[in-house]
């Protein structure tokens, strides 16, 4: 087998309308500013893509890009990206996934793929070093995911496929690999635009080597130190899954109930990853190669699933008020036979719910009861009946139908399951998300809740912890890591280990820049300089990667606002601002004018949100 | 003038204008027998200290507030039109003022609905069930920018329309203590819908003496104070004709057909999430080119409202149609310096330019083809420097 | 007793299972008389516990330290640090 040293910087870009391909290259400049991922995905788009296309047209483009990390045996390391224009939210949308696919593509020897146009009738794509090869896919349009990815995996070693609803265009329609997702914001409906229904890479036709071999490994073995030693990493998600959280958060009123109108439910414990651990009898069933281990499967009703994750069981439990983990896993079964992201598809839920409640809409939905959701997550998948409506998401249903006051989404992207207003800097972090309602592009409730480094409920310095983070998992995403493996990373400086908690409390709460600045993550940036053979240069590597976190970052700004995004569109859904919960004894919405200014500010755009040319040059975004 | 076979009007709404028109609601709520209105005030009104003013001018009289709800923003939705009607019936309510423009009117028309037929919310009336009858007394106070919609028989919640002829507020109040604007871009945004309204009405082919003779003088304030009013927003004047041209326009355009203008920034409102008075505002100048190119025939009404009688007479008959249309484009130009003038400045994203255009086609009952349509459309989207 | 004060200690995140608590109900709790003027730190030594440090405690959705003095009546929550999703 052929060895390849970090990294091909092959670009395989496929044309559906024309059954053409070509190969380019990524130049080295390009990899030391965007890294790779998220950050190479959204520059190859950016310089190709025209901003204004329809996201469902043939001139949308979907790239799916490989990061450095990818097959050099990192920890966690094994992500990839894709990047499009969303059906969902009409603006950039980039979504991680930890399936098997990703390996595959790059042990063919392609770290990016594009696919453009559209096909004359279904196909899929079957990859290997040499090209693409155009097969019809007669056979499997029209199946389910589970069928469809069975068919692909007998030409190659990982697969990309949708589901009945990507091929109906259902705006939330997600891409599978494996039991991991390209989740968010509709990606499925795009490759069903193209008429694409997978794409099979055959694998193993190359061995990535790092240059470093020696540092690279000691590298490692600190990387699985810190990960082994942190009390998340190795504990409770190796435990409990990332619905570990579940208790923590509903003890702080931050999970969402009934479509966010409350932040605690006192039957939420049925739901937790506790509950279902010791119910479901859980083994880990994990993206590889992984050292966390958060993914885990179990027996439920009899049949071996995939364990639902912290966010489908509050989108599709707490949030519509079901507290039966049975029922909640029928839902992510169906969904992952459909092909939807539960996200979303919880939020559509939880308005259509509502709606129902106030005569706007009439279903057989009701908060609190599972009669009907099965038949509308069908529906929804298959566009029939008001279901075509709902697969269009909350956002444009809620235009439809009205509602847009309860319709919970930023941007069109449906929210994850954090209430904000059990923890303000996370609200702001859905209000700037680039697509939307995320809550992994900064994650600050992570510091203000789940590590309790910061008041949830003050606005100070929550700016600062967005832009900070929201910087750092752009650079993480580009690598590409897992981003939890930031938490095993950010604790591990001397500093941070050795100061008092009250301490850092303090420090956090008063002075954040200081406090963000002392987490060192440079174990990150020299991992990247040992695979590609480059000399890494302590601090100034840590800088320079930070860096290009927030290039990638305001790239996919700067990206949305050709598309007609600013001030207007970076804020949260009424409710959040407006009215206060039940569940707080002085009740409080999220502050988020106050902390939205002091953002701009701080991350160099204008007022209206819009970056500056200055930004942008310090940066070296190439001004369009 | 040209005799119609066939037309309707329908304006029930007495107007009130000038200094110390507040203080006619009271004896106004009289003669309906009303004494507790619930105050519906939009939350900006609120905000620049209007409230105050308002509640100060009820101090001699009788009238007791029953209450004020003056949660409603940009969006009228159900929730808030149930949540005020509970707090009707528990204050004891017996007639209904909007204080604001746009959504607080819709919001009062849509409490009015639910608390005048006892029901709790409007799903039978969207699928088809006719309002029984009038309703109780609605008011509106004008202030802050208008939708368009406020002396229309028709009320939008929750994005969907409902029609009756008993939706139409009883009284508008135009108060100068009221009605000066926050902004030059909020005013021009104001403008720009009367303008558009104004203009579909005194460019259609089905205009009709009544239609005409309201919306007459609509233009006419547009065209004197219309860049008067942007510029000083907190111009006295200017404001109350501004005002008093909004609910005209609105009034004549409820009983005329939409035009190009109104439906292209209609469906680009919609796709968009932005307000109709910005597209009005880009298209308008457009629809204006592609008539004067296509030498459009329309009543010399247009002329001798945006010019006057003066310029009127003393331009040949058969140039006044061009000449209507070229000062429209003026008035319409007045404000480019406080809106965009180009869809492309607005970022609009070219895949709804298509869309737009075919939807606009459909629903004007093949007045406008699709093609006519985008055509607009494209010129409308690269239109800086183009307007005068 | 007078000077007694009833309070009751949820366990989550499997400390229930290193405690080896027999019968425990994540709904119920672990009810437990301690004397008032206690603080948190000796109610869970009490339950058990060799090491709490790194573990977070709420009341009343509030996150309090091992050394919160407890009131009559207190719920409080005991969970490791976690990540989420």
């Amino acid at each position: 087998m052929r060895e390849v040293i970090g990294s091909n910087n092959r670009i395989l870009e496929i044309d559906l309308s024309t059954k053409k391909f070509t190969v380019s290259e990524i130049n080295k400049k390009d990899r030391n500013m965007y890294l790779g991922g998220k950050g190479m995905g959204l520059k190859l788009l950016y310089d190709r893509m025209e901003p204004g296309v329809d996201p469902l047209g043939e001139d949308n483009m979907i790239a799916f890009t490989m990061g450095v990390f990818m097959g050099s045996g990192a920890p966690c390391s094994g992500r990839f990206e894709a990047v499009t224009k969303s059906p969902l939210t009409g603006i950039m949308t980039c979504s991680s996934c930890g399936g098997p696919f990703g390996m595959a593509l790059k042990t063919t020897g392609w770290d990016a793929m594009i696919i453009r146009g559209k096909a004359s009738a279904p196909v899929y794509l079957a990859i290997d070093s040499k090209g693409v090869q155009f097969k019809p896919a007669k056979g499997i349009w029209g199946k389910d995911m589970n069928q469809a990815e069975a068919a692909l995996l007998k030409e190659g070693a990982g697969a990309l496929v949708i589901g009945q609803a990507g091929e109906n265009l259902v705006r939330i329609a997600n891409i599978r690999s494996g039991h991991r997702f390209v989740g968010r914001g509709g990606m499925g409906a795009v490759l069903g635009s193209k008429n694409v229904k997978g794409i099979v890479a055959k694998g193993g036709e190359i061995k990535i080597v790092p240059a470093k071999k020696e540092k690279f490994k000691k590298i490692v073995r600190r990387f699985n130190k810190y990960i082994n030693n942190n009390p998340v990493t190795s504990g409770t998600y190796r435990s409990f899954g990332t619905n570990s959280a579940t208790i923590a958060c509903n003890t702080t009123g931050t999970i969402p109930v009934r479509n966010f109108t409350g932040g605690s439910h006192g039957e939420v414990h049925k739901i937790s990853g506790e509950t279902m651990a010791e119910r479901f009898k859980t083994k880990w069933d994990t993206c590889k190669p992984c050292t966390i281990m958060c993914g885990h499967k179990g027996t439920i009703a009899g049949e071996e699933r995939h364990i639902p994750e912290y966010e489908t069981v509050h989108l599709l439990g707490s949030n519509l008020e079901i507290f039966d983990p049975v029922a909640v896993s029928d839902f992510n079964e169906l969904c992952s036979k459909y092909g939807m992201d539960t996200i979303s598809l919880g939020g559509i839920l939880g308005w259509a719910m509502e709606a129902t409640e106030k005569g706007l809409i009439k279903t057989s939905l009701k908060f609190g009861s599972t009669e009907g959701v099965a038949d509308m997550i069908r529906d929804i998948a298959l566009c029939r009946g008001i279901g075509k409506d709902l697969a269009q998401g909350s956002r444009l249903a809620a235009k439809k139908y009205g509602g847009e006051d309860f319709a919970m989404h930023v941007k069109g992207l449906e929210l994850p399951g954090y209430e904000p207003r059990g923890a303000v800097g996370h609200g702001l972090g859905y209000a700037t998300a680039n697509r939307g309602g995320c809550h992994l592009s900064s994650y600050v409730i992570s510091i203000e809740i789940l590590f309790n480094m910061a008041n949830p409920f003050t606005p100070k310095w929550k700016h600062y912890m967005v832009k900070f983070m929201e910087n750092l998992f752009a650079a993480i995403n580009s690598l590409h890591i897992c981003q939890f493996t930031a938490y095993a990373v950010m604790f591990e400086p001397f500093l941070v280990k050795v100061s008092p908690f009250p301490l850092l409390k303090v420090l956090m709460g008063n002075m954040a820049p200081l406090a963000m600045n002392l987490m060192d993550v440079s174990l990150f940036p020299e991992t990247w300089h040992a695979i590609l053979g480059k000399h890494y240069i302590p601090y100034l590597g840590m800088l320079k990667f930070i860096k290009a976190g927030e290039r990638v970052h305001v790239l996919e700004r700067y990206m949305n606002t050709r598309e007609g995004i600013s001030k207007k569109d970076d804020t949260l859904p009424l409710r959040l601002l407006t009215e206060g919960r039940k569940c707080d004894a002085k009740e409080h919405t999220v502050p988020l004018e106050k902390m939205l200014k002091k953002y701009y500010k701080s991350r160099g755009y204008d007022e209206n949100g819009i970056p500056k040319k200055r930004l942008l040059r310090r940066l070296g975004i190439k001004i369009q | 003038m040209h005799i119609p076979d066939h037309y309707e009007f329908l304006n029930h709404s007495k107007i009130i204008s000038g200094k110390c028109a507040l203080e006619t609601i009271p004896a106004e709520l009289g003669g309906y027998d009303a004494q507790k209105p619930l105050v519906i005030a939009l939350k900006s009104v609120v905000e620049r200290g209007l409230k105050k003013k308002f509640i100060k001018t009820f101090s001699n009289s009788m009238v007791v507030l029953g209450g004020i709800y003056d949660e409603v923003r940009e969006y009228a939705g159900i929730s808030l039109a149930q949540d005020a009607a509970i707090l009707f019936k528990a204050r004891g309510c017996d007639s209904i003022i909007a204080l604001g423009c746009g959504p607080a009117v819709d919001l009062a028309k849509a409490v009015n609905v639910l608390v005048s037929e006892k029901i709790d919310n409007l799903s039978a009336h969207y699928e088809g069930a006719a309002i029984k009858g009038p309703l109780k007394p609605l008011i509106v106070v004008t202030a802050g920018r208008s939708n368009g919609r406020e002396a229309a028989n028709a009320l939008v919640v929750d994005n969907r329309e409902l029609v009756s002829d008993f939706l139409c507020p009883d009284v508008f109040i135009i108060d100068p203590r009221m009605t000066p604007g926050s902004c030059g871009e909020s005013v021009a945004e104001s403008g720009a819908t009367a303008m558009a309204q104004a203009f579909a009405v005194l460019t259609d082919r089905g205009i009709n003496p009544m239609t005409a003779a309201v919306a007459h003088p609509a233009m006419s304030y547009l065209a004197e104070y219309l860049a008067k009013g942007v510029k000083r927003p907190k111009n006295r004047q200017a404001s109350v004709a501004l005002a008093n041209a909004s609910v005209m326009a609105s009034a004549a355009y409820s009983n005329s057909r939409p035009g190009m203008a109104n439906l292209l920034a209609g469906e680009l409102a919609e796709a968009t999430g932005i307000s109709a008075g910005r597209f009005e505002r880009i298209i308008l100048p457009s629809v204006i080119a592609a008539m004067l190119k296509k030498k459009a025939w329309i009543e010399d009404d247009l002329y001798l409202a945006a010019a006057g009688i003066d310029g009127y007479a003393a331009t040949p008959a058969g140039e006044r149609t061009q000449r209507g249309l070229e000062v429209s484009l003026n008035i319409v130009g007045g404000l480019k310096k406080v809106l965009p003038v180009s869809l492309s400045e607005m970022k609009v994203q070219k895949h709804f330019l298509e869309k737009a255009a075919k939807a606009a086609a459909a629903k004007s009952g093949k007045r406008f083809t699709e093609a006519e349509c985008a055509s607009v459309l494209a010129q409308a989207w690269d239109a800086a420097g183009k307007v005068k | 007793m007078a000077n007694e004060i009833a309070i009751r200690i949820k366990f989550f995140s499997g400390i229930d299972r290193e405690l080896k608590l027999e019968n425990y109900n994540h709904e119920q709790g672990l009810a437990m008389n301690v004397p008032a003027g206690k603080r948190l730190k000796w109610a869970l030594r009490t339950a058990g516990m060799p090491a709490f440090s790194n573990h977070a405690y709420f009341r009343s959705g509030e996150r309090i330290s091992t050394r919160a003095k407890l009131r009559n009546g207190d719920e409080v929550t005991c969970l490791k640090p976690s990540g989420g999703g």
